[in-house]
């Protein structure tokens, strides 16, 4: 077990910089996820972390150890790959040996171990079988096993499960989760699912085009997303630029574009936003928020329904509102489904509205 | 962008994460470069700039004189001879290529299997071949005239003719090969889209079959006009003196370094020009498939008498094919000095084939092709996998620059590199140590190295991008060091890739002998010098048997190659 520390980390290739100041602490035992699209910087990041490219400024510790620029071999990771690399010219078995035989333990020992590991992912007795014999699942369990043989202090996993199908995706993500858990070993995992970064996470890092956009607990950054891009990429808010029309106790009272007016609470103002009548706000509704209005006394809102879906639990629209789209889903409890172009009016709970900064971006910095 | 400056300070990289390290590391990679490939094309280039030690423009007013019109015909020739290759290759492998993966004929495997016979045909056999068969007193055109009781022999190849005849069975294969890839893997939807669309049988070959085709057709256009452009071989056999290739040879024969010098540099600025071409044209040709489609259907023969003529006309290919062969077998038996008027050798031994591995002289040139083509492959190995590596692996600048000189062996003829060798090695340089390398066993193996290199260089390439980079890291983070992780990992999965590859490549140097005939020694003679000897001193069985060894060689080679890239490509998933 190992706490990771990347202090002001850098990554520059040519003009282009990959990942800016990264700066945050992983700590022992936790499962720690990289999430953000493509390109965001999250496998540089984790890249650097296993050694395989260093940082163009800053430092990455492991236990207070300064490890910017060691090896890849003397880190004592443990890593699985997107496409599981494993060597096709080896048997299970001596795939999983690998990095034992390296450490140069005895025969029998290795065999145990192997043996062990393979049982750990359900492979148990698959030791003589060929790399091209197996299943993608299980390529992927073996690779698991390969990397927890070695009984690294940090596992590092880069998108393990972008190349299974759904149905094995579910199996094999609870799988990791409990292995971490029996094993309590410091994780870090790189995707670019939000769900399975929400359901798989004790903290989740989100970033965009190489800069942290926000760290928490998959709730914190559900419930308060730091920023737009968050916001969207997370919890698929609805964003509306609006201007603060007075504050008063603890509410804040804002005017979108078409002159809706909308109640809020000052406690959802997220992080540094400068608040003062007359100025920019973003506000962020999810669309789980929205209730059908039920005579209540604020945040009443008369819409368009642009577009509607039935799925039978629930019913999705996207209704007009000041011109922007507010997506709304209803739980099922009996209504007539909203067709295009009906109105609908609808109620947004104090408690639901949140205010938010722009993403974070190089201009800003 | 402003830096956060207070508490990050730039990393201090080990030694080999510097991004100068790589270029120490290849280093002795662009020595090689430099002093093989370019060193030798600048003395030749520099030399035909020089008479008698001044600078003068003389060779070059020589070359381009109208009084002795030798070098402009001899330009003239090649280019001539060249075109109508492309043209004649392009009729039979193309025509080949649509009648074997478009119709469904009796004889089709047979006929399918037979058509890439010539590429097991070293070109100097080859080139023989066609002449004991086909030559003014060749098998053929006196079995003829014998048994219809002609006066005179009815047709005999002969000339320029001659040199096209043989140009279009030994390269034809390159149009025929990927022209029929091309049909096989065409999307036919695409044409049947176009079908749906209301075009024409006619409209759908001009307009959606014959542009899918285009590229490859150019592509094999611009690759057999410079293989025709370099051919020694087959002008050597029906005696064109004046091709430039040729005249390259004369000249240096008649110790007129300076003027071999101009002609190479001519042949040199073509062949590497046509390269240019190629390469450019290979960057912008795109045209994969997008979808898989359904499998392409070959249109069954379905009248008798069509089915009769698909099967003589197979029978009749595939003696075609199989009689240079078959032709060197026989005279391989037949006693030396006693086949004269007949139409076949009257007399058989099989001493040619026992002198071959007892008699040492016989042996000798067997002995230095096999040794002088191993040291070759083998520098083309390490050469090659260390490129490769770095190429596939690291980033670094320089990278194309080191791809395009790789190449350019690619394009230069057998006799310029030979003379290009001549011209750098016959004094000491610094990149042969202060030797003289011309008139020493080394040139041969040498030359090797050099016309291989883009072969070998292309295949290694191609297994290291082929295969999956981060295995090697993998084995990195589970602690193993790189130079373990080099051996266990990476080495075995390319190993196939790298192996068939540098067959190839030793096959070529079994089969060499334009280079060889400009640079052997008395003790370095290959194979297809020695050949070239016997033949001249009408020591046609023993010249046979020489050949028929060649022929097994690379056929067996080539099996072996083609079985290893089938095996690693099924374990390289």
């Amino acid at each position: 077990m190992a706490d990771v520390i990347l202090e002001h980390v850098n990554k520059q290739f040519g003009k282009f910089t990959a990942v800016e100041d990264a700066d945050f602490h992983i700590k022992s035992g936790e499962f720690f996820t990289f999430l953000g699209p493509s390109g965001c910087g999250k496998t540089t990041t984790l890249r650097m972390i296993a050694g395989f490219s260093y940082p163009s400024e800053g430092r990455i510790l492991f236990d207070q150890r300064d490890v910017t620029t060691l090896a890849p071999n003397k880190r004592d990771i443990g890593m699985v790959f997107q496409n599981y690399a494993l060597f096709p010219h080896m048997t299970i078995g001596e795939n999983v040996a690998f990095g034992l035989k390296i450490r140069k333990l005895n025969k029998q020992d290795i065999k145990k171990r192997v043996a062990r590991a393979l049982d750990l992912v359900h492979l148990s007795g698959y030791e003589n079988r060929k790399v091209h014999e197996i299943s993608g699942g299980q390529q992927q369990r073996v690779a698991l096993a390969r990397a927890l043989v070695i009984e690294p202090k940090i596992l590092l996993l880069d998108e393990p499960l972008s190349n299974l199908d759904a149905k094995l995706r579910d199996d094999t993500r609870s799988e990791i989760k409990r292995l971490q858990m029996e094993l309590g070993i410091t994780t870090i995992y790189v995707t670019h699912d939000q769900s399975e970064a929400m359901a798989i996470s004790d903290r989740i890092l989100i970033m965009k085009n190489g800069i942290m956009q926000q760290i928490g607990t998959p709730y914190e950054v559900y419930a308060k997303p730091k920023n737009s891009f968050v916001a969207d990429f997370i919890g698929k808010h609805s964003i509306f630029t609006a201007y603060i029309e007075k504050i008063e106790n603890d509410k804040i009272f804002i005017k979108l574009k078409d002159g809706t007016s909308l109640v809020g609470l000052k406690e959802n103002v997220v992080s540094d936003i400068q608040l003062g009548p007359g100025k920019e706000v973003l506000a962020a509704i999810r669309p789980e928020c929205v209730e059908l209005y039920r005579n209540q006394e604020i945040n009443r809102l008369d819409t368009k329904v642009i577009h509607s879906e039935f799925t039978g639990m629930s019913a999705n629209y996207q209704l007009d509102l000041a011109g922007d789209t507010l997506k709304a889903t209803i739980i099922n409890q009996g209504e007539v489904l909203k067709k295009k172009g009906e109105s609908l009016t609808v109620h947004i709970p104090v408690k639901s509205l949140y205010f938010l900064n722009k993403e974070a971006s190089h201009e800003e910095r | 962008m402003k830096k956060d400056n207070n508490s990050s300070s730039v990393t201090k990289l080990p030694i080999s994460a510097k991004p100068w390290f790589i270029y120490i590391v290849l280093a002795p990679i662009f020595f090689i470069l430099l002093g093989y490939v370019v060193y030798p094309l600048y003395r030749v280039f520099i030399d035909s700039f020089y008479v008698d030690g001044k600078f003068s423009l003389e060779l070059y007013k020589r070359f381009f004189s109208l009084s002795s019109r030798t070098n402009i015909q001899a330009t003239w020739n090649s280019l001539y001879i060249s075109i109508l290759s492309v043209i004649s290759c392009g009729i039979v492998g193309t025509g080949l290529a649509f009648l074997l993966e478009s119709y469904e004929f009796p004889g089709r495997k047979v006929l399918k299997a037979f058509a890439v016979i010539p590429m097991a045909l070293p070109s100097l056999i080859g080139a023989i071949s066609f002449d004991f068969l086909y030559g003014s007193t060749g098998i053929i055109p006196r079995g003829l005239k014998e048994i219809f009781g002609l006066a005179k022999v009815p047709f005999y190849l002969n000339g320029i003719a001659g040199v096209i005849v043989v140009h279009t069975f030994t390269m034809y294969t390159y149009f025929y090969l990927p022209i029929s890839a091309a049909l096989r893997n065409r999307d036919s939807s695409l044409e049947e889209a176009a079908l749906n669309l209301g075009a024409s049988k006619g409209q759908v070959f001009r307009r959606v079959t014959l542009p899918m085709l285009t590229p490859s057709l150019i592509a094999a256009s611009l690759l057999v006009f410079m293989i025709s452009m370099a051919s020694y071989t087959a002008p050597l056999i029906y005696g064109i003196d004046r091709t430039l290739t040729m005249q390259i040879v004369l000249s240096r024969t008649n110790g007129d370094l300076g003027m071999a010098s101009a002609q190479s540099t001519i042949l040199t600025i073509i062949s590497v020009s046509f390269l240019i071409i190629m390469r450019l044209y290979e960057g912008k040709r795109n045209y994969a498939s997008v979808s898989k489609g359904a499998a392409v259907h070959r249109k069954e023969v379905k009248s008798q008498f069509k089915k009769t003529l698909a099967i003589i006309a197979s029978i009749v290919a595939v003696i075609i094919l199989l009689l240079p062969i078959l032709t060197i077998i026989l005279i391989s038996f037949s006693k030396d000095g006693t086949w004269t008027y007949q139409v076949l050798p009257p007399k058989y031994t099989i001493a040619h084939y026992a002198e071959l591995f007892t008699d040492a002289k016989t042996w000798k040139p067997i002995k230095n092709s096999l040794v002088m083509s191993l040291i070759a492959t083998a520098g083309n190995v390490i050469f090659g996998v260390i490129v490769a590596y770095a190429v596939s692996r690291v980033k670094f600048k320089g990278k194309s620059i080191i791809d395009k000189l790789i190449m350019i062996p690619w394009a230069l003829p057998g006799t310029v590199v030979g003379i290009s060798l001549i011209a750098a090695f016959n004094v000491p340089s610094i990149f042969s140590f202060g030797q003289v390398i011309v008139a020493t066993f080394w040139i041969i193996p040498l030359a090797y190295f050099i016309r291989h290199l883009p072969l070998i260089y292309r295949s290694t390439y191609a297994a290291f991008s082929q295969t999956d980079s981060s295995c090697e890291e993998a084995a990195r983070g589970l602690g193993a060091n790189w130079w373990y992780s080099f051996r266990k990992i990476v080495l075995p999965m390319v190993a196939g890739g790298i192996a068939s590859g540098a067959i190839l490549g030793f096959v070529q140097g079994i089969g060499e002998f334009v280079a060889s005939i400009l640079l052997y020694t008395p003790r370095s003679i290959p194979i297809s010098v020695a050949i070239y000897q016997k033949m001249y001193s009408f020591h046609f069985g023993t010249a046979c048997a020489y050949g028929v060894l060649q022929i097994v060689l690379v056929a067996v080679l080539l099996l072996i190659s083609e079985k290893i890239k089938g095996d690693s490509e099924i374990s390289a998933i």
